[in-house]
């Protein structure tokens, strides 16, 4: 049995049918074909499928579906405005902030959730508030510069 | 994909509780669902109908009683704890749990009640919970009733709650001492407590005058330190004098064991976070 | 024109970096063929077991389900996983079933498999496979494997031995009786799984009228598994094509063919023309894939008096589990070689013994080879350090290779380096003396703090094939368009270091042409017919090697059309940036391209197809080096370790892209952390896994990690014209080795001389009691 799920997806209104039973995760790469959120854990332990819900980081893979339901969401695929890239991925590019790259729209979902919240974050503001998404490839060192130098121009650019 | 179930979002505490009633213990309440959902994909639970909480009006609200009291609906979440300035003000110990419970993702859409109707015994609220004496009030078609924390977390995920009932809120009682600390050690992986100890002082004329001291993660339930809150009253706060008397706090209970931690290493930990609670809370005076 | 590609250089962002941080790579699980079918595995809950019956009706008819296989079924369509071609010398490889036929040999090995339409239906008819085992009595511990009258892991050997190595150089046995002292210790490291955030996947397809199979897998070793899937399916090389979609990481985990891939593989021929899709779920990652070697053995060392080894042996165990892991380049023995390290020891001898057991097949991640022989190296000279009250630094200069080039006693060659300069380097960068003092002032006070330092010496590219007994080369293929577009085809490809912007930039820069106007093919069997795979650190050294001198051969041709466009001889045909002149006549690259094509103005018998195929064979084997000074913390309380200084200094031969290196550098620190501190993947007495989701597998996060200290001190290796030695996972290695040897240290005032790793809280905690006697605290 379907529901008909009505939400605003990366500022866009978007209908579709869903199941009770799937995961927001699951609604955004099966149904809508979205795959820029991953599944890492699939258990709301890694943070691969971070996206933001009324303005708030979540991990889509315990999240139903239907949560929602008239809400805002945005994705990884939501950040670039037109052709130009968000300062955080620009940020993450220049500071070479990802290697294999499954954990990184995660990461910057999870970073504009806490640039949008603390402007000017410090660093151990920034681990704290990332320390939900795992990378296994960077040591977090180049991912947290990253963050921290998109901090001005992300701000600015609102 | 989960195994599938039926889906119902009452609109109202009536409505929820007629189909509590309806499905008995055919059914899980959502809340924030970050302790369902993973143990439903763990297959540990399998719901018939999931009734979710989300629509129902009043449920989010953290609001204050005259006497200085709060009151946490169901469905506010850690972060809404964490950044409230009517929790911060009225329990910053409460406040100060809710900002280390799991990560960023988890505090932004798990609930405080939700966490304590799973009642995982590493749980950090608890520990705090108990320390501040904290009420559950429940509904059911009987009425409402309040229960206190330490009577309703019963075991290993085990609550006094009736499958016709629902918990509606968590009552915190007015703050009377501002001399209050949470530490804990966390397990590596789950960042989930393997003890976890809050502790709050009431300091009068230079001696302590009433202490409550919440212990988690260590044993099957929280439990309260009675017998060192009682030895406490009428010392002098001093960091570190109350060594000798913090040996073994856990001994008596039934330790958890398993791969994380052997009771052994728990019981101790029960000591080092005692001790260490104690001290924090005691250095807070006067900050 | 200085616009051109200049082969090294700061990248300003991966070539891959633009779609992997809008969210468009494409990995694995984001391939979503039309019709596509999947696959839920039905694994073994035993440890050892026989099966008595898999009984598969009421599973069968189970909605949205296609179909259940059990081994009979797949046996019309593939037969076991062998090793191809001649086996390593001693070792022992017995096939490996799709599904398990009379014995399950771990627990989590498949025996049926599920397809159906989508995941979730798949899984709830496996709830109805009704398996019928009964349980054998089995060898979890690796010493009990060799013991008379237990049972056999593959009863059709005779034996649990999987490969025996012995590799020695000089008299041992002589150096311990010249020696002053002869220390011992046993020293082991536990299995683990490296976890890769991405776990495996798989998407087959059978195109029957072309009879062809077509794989797409998240591996390490395209070619290696298109061997693998072809021999098990019986057919010819030539009607399997494997792709690599972006790969999420790897670390040893994703190398070789298992038995999940050939399942699929099985199953898409026999449901074609739909394709099948698999997909492991973290718990199977963690708890049933492939995992990292566990070994334990005893550690010997003679020393004479003043510091100076003579003498060093190394008799171990190592357990492969229930299968050997069939991967490329597979060289136990290359560990042996290393054992050594950075010393001039006059007689070493290792060796090992592998054997199997009734757990998950192991491999060696995170550093095949280096990693092992460089710890127990870098163990032995603490164990000597402390045995002989000197400095731990001090002790390592005494034995130091005073120049490079030089050959160690077991035959590992170092050809370019400084020892001497690394160590001081980073004695310097880390102000050791200043550290030392602190420490002893804070040790003063009470405080568990220790300092440990670990020098690596790893393998980067292995070669040559003669030497290794494994493919060694490397082949790439550069072809450029009509239009001046180049396109470069390799057999290694990237699990997340990059290399798509640096092998782009390398054939650039070969070619004389901007960076740009280059693009890295992914990786395809069948656009590059011939390779190895990315493993080891040996992806730029060999790979680059053959990307280099491809784009070369390349540029010589182009030249040769030039001189045959402008008039000339080739020797005459210079370049201006892109363009070709001689004098004052002048083509411009667009227009040579486009001429070659056209073929009017080539000289008779020379080739319109601008490309050219080149192999590199390594003519010996790099050894990137890593020194690595670690400080950490003891709460003597709780056990907790922290780290709190790291400081890396590293020889990895040119870099092509220093701020890639300081990535992989940062990121292999971050691990070895995390490798001495937390990673284990233990089970249970019954062989069961006991870490299934991330709520028991520890791993490093973003807090928790210190800032760390890093730089390089480069010598060029000669051994390949790029100059690079790879990476590999010597400074993982290194990390690793420095924070143990700290952890030590710190616990070294109460008398303990070797903690095995992972250091964990409870383990750390009951030294510190047993050692202060009662209380703890």
């Amino acid at each position: 049995m379907k529901s008909h799920l009505t939400f605003e997806l990366n500022g866009e209104a978007t209908e579709t049918f869903c199941e009770p039973r799937q995961s927001l995760l699951e609604v955004l790469r099966d149904e809508l074909k979205l795959t820029g959120s991953k599944e890492g854990c699939n258990n709301g332990n890694c943070g691969a499928c971070s996206v933001l819900l009324d303005g708030r980081v979540v991990n889509s893979c315990i999240v139903f579906g239907l949560e929602a339901q008239g809400r805002k969401v945005t994705t990884i695929e939501g950040l670039a405005e037109g052709g130009t890239l968000h300062p955080l991925q620009q940020k993450f590019l220049e500071h070479a902030a990802l290697q294999c790259g499954i954990c990184t729209p995660g990461f910057l979902v999870a970073a504009k959730a806490l640039l949008d919240v603390h402007p000017h974050p410090t660093e151990a503001q920034a681990r704290a508030w990332l320390a939900g998404n795992l990378c296994r490839c960077t040591g977090y060192d180049k991912i947290i510069r990253a963050v921290l130098d998109a901090a001005p121009s992300a701000s600015g650019g609102k | 994909m989960l195994p599938a179930f039926e889906y119902r979002s009452p609109l109202s505490v009536e409505e929820a509780l007629e189909l509590l009633a309806k499905y008995r213990e055919d059914v899980k309440v959502l809340a924030g669902g970050h302790s369902l959902i993973p143990a439903m994909k763990q297959g540990e639970v399998c719901p018939k109908v999931l009734l979710d909480l989300r629509r129902m009006a009043g449920l989010s609200a953290i609001d204050p009683f005259e006497d200085g009291g709060l009151r946490i609906g169901a469905l506010v979440t850690h972060r809404d704890l964490e950044i409230s300035e009517l929790a911060r003000g009225r329990s910053p110990l409460l406040a100060e749990v809710a900002s280390q419970v799991g990560d960023a993702q988890v505090r932004n859409f798990g609930t405080l009640v939700g966490s304590v109707c799973q009642a995982d015994p590493a749980s950090d609220y608890p520990a705090a919970l108990l320390a501040l004496e904290a009420q559950v009030v429940v509904a059911s078609p009987r009425g409402e009733r309040s229960v206190p924390v330490e009577g309703f977390i019963q075991g290993a995920f085990e609550t006094a709650l009736e499958p016709d009932e629902l918990v509606l809120a968590i009552d915190v009682p007015r703050s009377w001492a501002r001399t209050a600390a949470y530490v804990r050690v966390r397990h590596v992986a789950s960042g989930f407590a393997l003890a976890g100890v809050a502790a709050q002082i009431l300091v009068e004329d230079g001696r302590i005058a009433s202490a409550r001291i919440g212990v988690t993660g260590v044993a099957e339930r929280a439990f309260r330190l009675a017998v060192i809150e009682e030895q406490l009253l009428g010392r002098e706060p001093l960091p570190g004098a109350f060594a000798e008397m913090i040996r073994g706090v856990a001994l008596g209970r039934e330790i958890l064991s398993d791969g994380a931690a052997s009771a052994e290493y728990r019981s101790h930990l029960a000591d080092v976070c005692t001790a260490r609670a104690l001290r924090k809370a005691i250095s807070r005076i006067g900050v | 024109m200085s616009t051109n590609a200049r082969i090294e250089g700061e990248s300003t962002g991966l070539e891959e970096g633009p779609r992997l941080v809008s969210g468009c790579g494409l990995f694995i699980a984001d391939l979503r063929p039309p019709e596509v079918l999947h696959v839920h595995l039905v694994r073994s809950l035993e440890a050892h077991a026989r099966i008595r019956s898999i009984e598969t009706p009421a599973a069968s008819a189970s909605p949205g389900v296609v179909g259940v296989f059990t081994h009979t079924e797949l046996a019309f369509v593939c037969d076991p996983l062998e090793w191809i071609g001649p086996l390593p010398p001693n070792t022992r490889c017995p096939p490996r079933p799709a599904l398990a036929q009379w014995e399950a040999r771990f627990a989590g090995e498949p025996l049926a498999a599920v397809v159906a339409e989508s995941v979730a239906e798949a899984r709830k008819a496996a709830e109805g496979l009704e398996v019928n085992l009964e349980p054998l009595p089995g060898i979890l511990e690796p010493e009990s494997a060799l013991l008379q009258r237990v049972p056999c892991v593959h009863v059709s050997l005779g034996g649990n031995v999987a490969y025996q190595f012995v590799v020695s150089g000089g008299d041992t046995e002589e150096g311990f009786r010249k020696a002053d002292r002869v220390l011992t210790h046993r020293i082991a490291r536990p299995r683990y799984h490296p976890a890769p955030l991405e776990t495996r996947g798989v998407v087959a397809r059978w195109l029957e009228s072309e009879k062809r199979l077509e794989v797409w897998s998240s591996t390490e070793s395209p070619h290696f598994l298109r061997a693998q899937l072809a021999g098990a399916m019986r057919l010819p090389q030539s009607a399997v094509r494997v792709f690599t979609p972006d790969v999420g990481g790897a670390f040893g985990s994703k190398l070789g063919a298992t038995p999940e891939e050939l399942v699929v593989c099985a199953i898409a021929r026999i449901v074609a023309p739909r394709p099948v899709q698999w997909i492991e779920t973290r718990e199977e990652s963690l708890a049933f894939s492939t995992q990292a070697r566990a070994t334990s053995g005893e550690l010997k060392v003679g020393v004479r008096e003043d510091g100076r080894l003579l003498s060093i042996s190394y008799d171990g165990i190592d357990d492969v589990g229930a299968y050997l892991p069939i991967v490329p380049g597979h060289n136990p023995s290359a560990e042996g070689t290393l054992l050594c390290g950075a010393y001039q020891i006059p007689a070493a001898r290792m060796a090992v013994t592998a054997v199997f057991t009734n757990n998950p097949p192991a491999t060696s991640c995170h550093g095949a080879g280096a990693c092992g022989a460089g710890y127990i190296i870098e163990r032995a000279m603490d164990l000597v350090a402390a045995a002989l009250e000197l400095d731990c630094v001090e002790v390592r200069r005494l034995n130091l290779f005073r120049e490079l080039p030089a050959t160690t006693v077991t035959r590992a060659r170092y050809d370019s380096g400084d020892f001497s300069r690394l160590v001081d380097r980073a004695v310097e960068r880390s102000q050791y003396a200043v550290l030392r003092h602190e420490t002893s002032s804070r040790r003063r006070k009470g405080e568990l703090v220790g300092l440990g330092v670990a020098l690596l010496v790893g393998i980067g590219a292995q070669g040559p094939s003669r030497e290794t007994g494994g493919p060694a080369w490397e082949a790439a293929t550069v072809h450029v368009s009509a239009d001046g577009s180049a396109e470069v085809f390799t057999g290694g490809l990237a699990c997340g270091e990059g290399h798509e912007t640096v092998l782009a930039r390398i054939a650039a820069h070969a070619l004389g042409v901007k960076a740009d106007a280059v693009r890295v093919g992914r990786a395809d069997t069948q656009t590059m017919r011939a390779g190895v795979g990315s493993f080891g650190g040996r992806s730029i050294a060999t790979t680059g090697s053959a990307v280099l001198g491809a784009a070369r051969a390349l540029e010589r041709r182009l030249r040769g059309v030039a001189a045959g466009i402008l008039c000339t001889s080739v020797e005459y045909v210079d370049r201006d940036g892109a363009d070709f002149v001689s004098g004052s006549r002048r083509v411009s690259y667009r227009d040579l391209c486009l001429l070659a094509h056209g073929a009017s103005q080539l000289e008779p018998g020379s080739s319109p197809l601008l490309e050219e195929t080149f192999v590199f064979e390594p003519q010996g084997s790099t050894h990137p080096i890593s020194i690595h000074v670690a400080q950490v913390v003891i709460d003597s309380e709780t056990g907790e370790v922290s780290v709190e200084r790291c400081c890396n200094v590293r020889d990895l031969g040119r870099e092509l892209d220093p701020a890639l290196v300081e990535a992989q550098v940062r990121g292999g620190i971050a691990l070895g952390i995390e490798l001495a501190l937390l990673a284990g993947s233990p089970r249970g007495d019954d062989g069961q896994p006991l870490q299934r989701t991330f709520m028991e597998r520890p791993v490093s996060r973003a807090q928790g990690v210190p800032r760390f200290d890093i730089s390089s001190l480069p010598t060029p290796t000669t051994l390949n014209p790029l100059g690079a030695k790879g990476l590999g996972d010597t400074v993982t290695m290194a990390a690793f080795a420095s924070v143990m040897n700290a952890v030590v240290d710190a616990l070294r005032p109460l008398g303990v001389l070797h903690v095995d790793p992972p250091a964990t809280p409870e383990k750390i905690w009951r030294i510190v009691r047993s050692c202060r006697g009662t209380g703890g605290a």
